[in-house]
């Protein structure tokens, strides 16, 4: 049975990506409910020999951890909340109305995706520091505001929508109003679902701005806090840095657990240009 | 009823309207510090003097006397090279098998592919920094057990180069796997069974429909994969070397940041992003020259 | 019932006119068809009409009133789109009642209307499911539930059936005879089915590439046709057309002749022409296979069975002629002789390829 090989082959290979891929998610679990002593001498087991939650204890001791997991959900929040309603207005007039230059705008913005980072980041540092936002959580948060990602992703969407229902809702004399709320957003609300986690996400996993603007501990994002623990021989911080970062993971990985036939839908369908 | 009368302009205005948030945020964080930038790059500041003096394309040239900007756009080149095999070639393999072989667990396989795409690169660079320890980790016990001794990855030359690459490769991964798979499975699966029926191999299959059919996201992935590699790598070389060792694993990124925020050194900071902007400009052309003439668009 | 007229209508594209100078009438209360092929304009004028689309030159009246610039939803039409339009995620219920909630009509009114359109399309039983779990006969039939729920003037549909199988067609076809006998809105169909258009018009209007060809009313399109163009899109298979010469009472086709009757004579001799087109209906000649007074012979090149009536088709001098006949049928290969109902057959300018009128209509 060449076939069965061939099959059991295939298998094995990807078996083996996910497992490479997925090890050092099981890999923090596992060491944040260790003692060091037990993370140090018992490297090969998965499972504690025993069980604390000590480390998790020391994050909430050492740290005003529930402050840093607020800012990070507030930065995450509003960037998100902002993003989704512009770049759902932009999408909109982009697929629904016509205007001059309507191509070259959306051709503009998307090049953008390409522009480097460090070509905007020291003119933004310096406009936060000068509206007076430098160690602050707007200032963290507003550079991020600046993204094409979800006008592609909701104008794809969004072209998806048959003309005539729109034409419809206009024939019955609905407003541009009740088209958007009562129309597209139903219609498309899986990908304003999934772009929403995307914005999210990336604003939570976001490391160069809060980096760049905040210095006052308290006003720390979950980033900040785990790099306070790192030092690559391993020390002391070890186990603590792993619960850290087991704490840092679990939101995005929820959302994306929860949505995820969502947000692969919409990003399978983002490159087929 | 009085009844509304279309007004062309007030269309206009509302189309343009909805676009004026975008517009805003986009001018102060993207438009204007691009010029903005490309301004500073003619000057000598150290961010806080008050003081800017205009030295003209000496920035530019000291970049291109520096050896350090040599070493640092030999790493970016490497990175790049790494980025490629692991994040487009494999994937785009992979896909392969996965959308024409394989039979079941598609969906599995996907899902969990996918999901390093949502956690921080922080957190990987961590994470992986504790497995890949020579001394402690995992790893790095087993090559003990065989009588191997690991170097210091983060302080050897060329492998940290690897190392970061996978690290970023790590989270980027799934993303353009799953990508590169829609197309692929767009492929109408007739063109393929007829292939097959007609004895062509799998390897013939990928190389001469699969490839030149699902061409239009291929490219998007490989620009994705080298601009998103580069923006991406800035995380682990910050978290796990700062640039070591001696600038042994800086990227054209980091150098930036690194000649920025650590040496206050603004123009030559700015000279540097404009010179990645350029090798961006140009990779994406060189890209469009070469491979936009064969490219089959799937829609 | 108000009308609704279109005066000197022309539709741009940029430089490219898709609508040119068009004047038409569409009767209150009556059913309007307007036919063509696919991109003669025909769905750019509905569209013009409901507002979807500006209108570059001249004036669209609606009972009476100037509506060039009126926004879509104050126009009072109601329209049927080609694809439904419905919304895949409300019911049937709230897609019929869509319009009524955004026009504020009050609740209890609402329901009322609502139902008895139900009622009328015969959905009873689907009111809460969604588009995705109805059959396409039955989409279509919320499509019109919500047209009618308007209790609009105009009634605009852009070829409603053409998502149908056949039979369904037939049943829907009926339907709509039926919504329009009761509510007898002004009624304007967008079609490119002959059937379709003589069975539901009151009124025809043919276009092709954007201009007018013919309106009229369906018997009219068939025994009075236009032009070459209408004369060769009614009728299944369409007219047969020939070059002919027409010379001492005689048509001549190919090496043959007919010798016309005395009131044709007399009619083409006043248009002072010879050269022309003739047109014949494939089911007005006579065929036999032995030779008869006045005929063209013609060669069988291919007998098709249309089901009930045979498609015979005949190589007259190299002329291609199609003759639908019941019984009788000649075998391919075999000669027969064609005597065409002179009484039917028409003829056109050679250059205009307008119709030259008959002697008897």
């Amino acid at each position: 049975m060449k076939i069965k090989e061939h099959q059991l082959g295939l298998h094995f290979l990807f078996i083996l990506t996910v497992l490479v891929l997925l090890f050092p998610l099981v890999y923090a679990l596992s060491n944040s409910f260790k003692t060091l002593n037990d993370a140090f001498n018992n490297v090969f087991s998965l499972i504690p020999r025993e069980f604390t939650l000590q480390n998790y204890i020391h994050v909430f001791t050492r740290l005003d951890f529930m402050r840093i997991v607020g800012n990070t959900f507030f930065i995450s929040t509003t960037v998100t909340i902002f993003k989704i309603i512009t770049s759902l207005l932009a999408a909109y007039s982009l697929v629904f109305f016509n205007f001059k230059g309507k191509n070259t705008l959306y051709f503009i913005l998307l090049s953008t995706m390409f522009i480097p980072f460090t070509v905007t980041m020291i003119p933004n540092y310096l406009t936060i520091s000068s509206w007076g936002l430098g160690d602050s959580l707007i200032g963290v948060l507003i550079p991020q505001l600046a993204d094409v990602l979800g006008i592609f992703l909701l104008r794809q969407s969004m072209r998806g929508i048959p003309r005539s229902l729109i034409e419809y809702a206009q024939l019955e004399g609905a407003s541009t109003y009740n088209i958007i709320t009562g129309i597209v957003i139903p219609l498309i609300r899986p990908n304003i679902i999934s772009t929403g986690i995307l914005f999210f996400v990336n604003s939570w996993n976001e490391y160069v701005w809060p980096v760049l603007i905040l210095k006052t501990k308290s006003k720390f994002t979950l980033s900040l806090a785990l790099q306070m623990f790192i030092s690559s021989e391993g020390g002391t911080d070890f186990t603590i840095a792993m619960a850290v970062s087991v704490m840092t993971m679990i939101i995005p990985i929820t959302l994306y657990l929860i949505f995820q036939r969502y947000i692969l839908d919409t990003f399978t369908t983002s490159g087929v240009k | 009823m009085q009844k509304r009368t279309k007004k062309g302009k007030w269309d206009h205005i509302k189309a343009f309207g909805f676009f004026i948030p975008v517009l805003l945020v986009f001018t102060i964080f993207v438009f204007t510090p691009f010029f903005k930038t490309l301004y500073l790059s003619f000057f000598e500041w150290n961010l806080i003097s008050p003081k800017k003096t205009f030295v003209g394309l000496s920035n530019y040239i000291a970049l291109f006397q520096d050896p350090v900007t040599v070493k640092v756009l030999s790493n970016t080149f490497v990175y790049i090279l790494i980025m490629l095999v692991v994040n487009f070639i494999v994937p785009y393999i992979m896909s392969y098998m996965m959308a024409i072989m394989l039979k079941k667990g598609q969906n599995f396989y996907k899902g969990a592919i996918f999901l390093p795409y949502v956690i921080s690169l922080v957190v990987g660079s961590i994470l992986y920094l504790w497995i890949l320890n020579p001394v402690s980790g995992p790893i790095g016990l087993i090559a003990r057990t065989f009588g191997i001794r690991l170097p210091i990855w983060s302080k050897t030359d060329g492998l940290v180069l690897l190392i970061l690459s996978l690290i970023t490769s790590w989270k980027l991964f799934g993303y353009n796997f799953i990508v590169l798979f829609a197309a692929v499975n767009n492929i109408p699966k007739e063109i393929i069974e007829v292939a097959k029926l007609d004895g062509i191999s799998n390897w013939h299959i990928f190389k001469d429909i699969v490839t030149p059919m699902s061409s239009a996201t291929g490219i998007y992935v490989l620009i994705i994969t080298i601009v998103q590699g580069l923006q991406q790598g800035f995380t682990p070389i910050k978290v796990v070397t700062q640039g070591g060792p001696n600038y042994g694993s800086a990227s054209l990124t980091y150098q930036s940041y690194h000649e920025a925020f650590t040496l206050y050194h603004i123009g030559k900071s700015s000279a540097l992003s404009v010179l990645t902007m350029v090798l961006f400009m140009v990779l994406l052309a060189l890209e469009f020259y070469f491979v936009e003439r064969n490219v089959y668009y799937e829609n | 019932m108000k009308s609704i007229q279109l005066k000197n209508i022309v539709k741009r594209y940029g430089n490219n006119t898709v609508v040119s100078q068009l004047n038409l009438d569409f009767e209150a209360g009556k059913r309007t068809i307007l036919l063509g092929p696919s991109g003669c304009g025909k769905s750019t004028i509905l569209r013009m009409i409901a507002g979807l689309e500006d209108i570059s030159e001249g004036d669209l009246l609606m009972g009476g009133e100037r509506m060039n610039d009126v926004v879509p939803g104050d126009r009072d039409v109601a329209m049927v789109f080609q694809n439904y339009a419905l919304f895949p995620h409300m019911t049937v219920e709230e897609n019929i009642g869509y319009a009524l909630k955004i026009h504020k009509v009050n609740e209890k009114e609402r329901q009322d209307r609502v139902s008895s359109a139900i009622k009328m399309l015969e959905l009873e039983g689907y009111e809460k499911r969604t588009p995705r779990e109805l059959s396409g006969g039955q989409r279509q039939r919320v499509a019109l539930a919500r047209a009618v729920v308007k209790q609009s003037h105009y009634f605009l549909l852009d070829e409603p059936l053409s998502n149908l199988d056949a039979q369904l067609r037939v049943h829907a076809r009926k339907e709509l005879l039926n919504l329009h006998e009761t509510y007898k809105q002004t009624f304007i169909y967008v079609t490119h089915d002959q059937i379709e258009a003589m069975t539901l018009g009151h009124n025809i209007a043919l276009l092709y590439n954007g201009d007018l060809q013919m309106y009229g009313t369906p018997v009219d399109f068939y025994n009075k046709p236009a032009n070459v163009f209408t004369a060769t899109f009614i009728g299944s298979p369409s007219a047969n057309i020939s070059h002919v010469t027409f010379r001492n009472g005689r048509v001549f086709i190919g090496n043959q002749n007919l010798v016309l009757p005395e009131v044709w004579q007399a009619h083409l001799t006043a248009t002072g022409m010879e050269e022309m087109f003739i047109g014949i209906h494939p089911e007005t000649v006579w065929i036999s296979d032995t030779p008869t007074e006045n005929s063209l012979s013609g060669l069988v090149t291919t007998v098709e069975n249309y089901g009930g009536r045979w498609g015979i088709h005949i190589d007259i001098d190299n002329e291609n002629w199609i003759v639908v006949m019941k019984e009788d049928v000649p075998v391919k290969g075999s000669t027969v002789y064609l005597a065409p109902d002179f009484k039917k057959m028409h003829f056109f300018h050679p250059e205009t390829e307008l119709n030259l009128g008959s002697p008897f209509h």
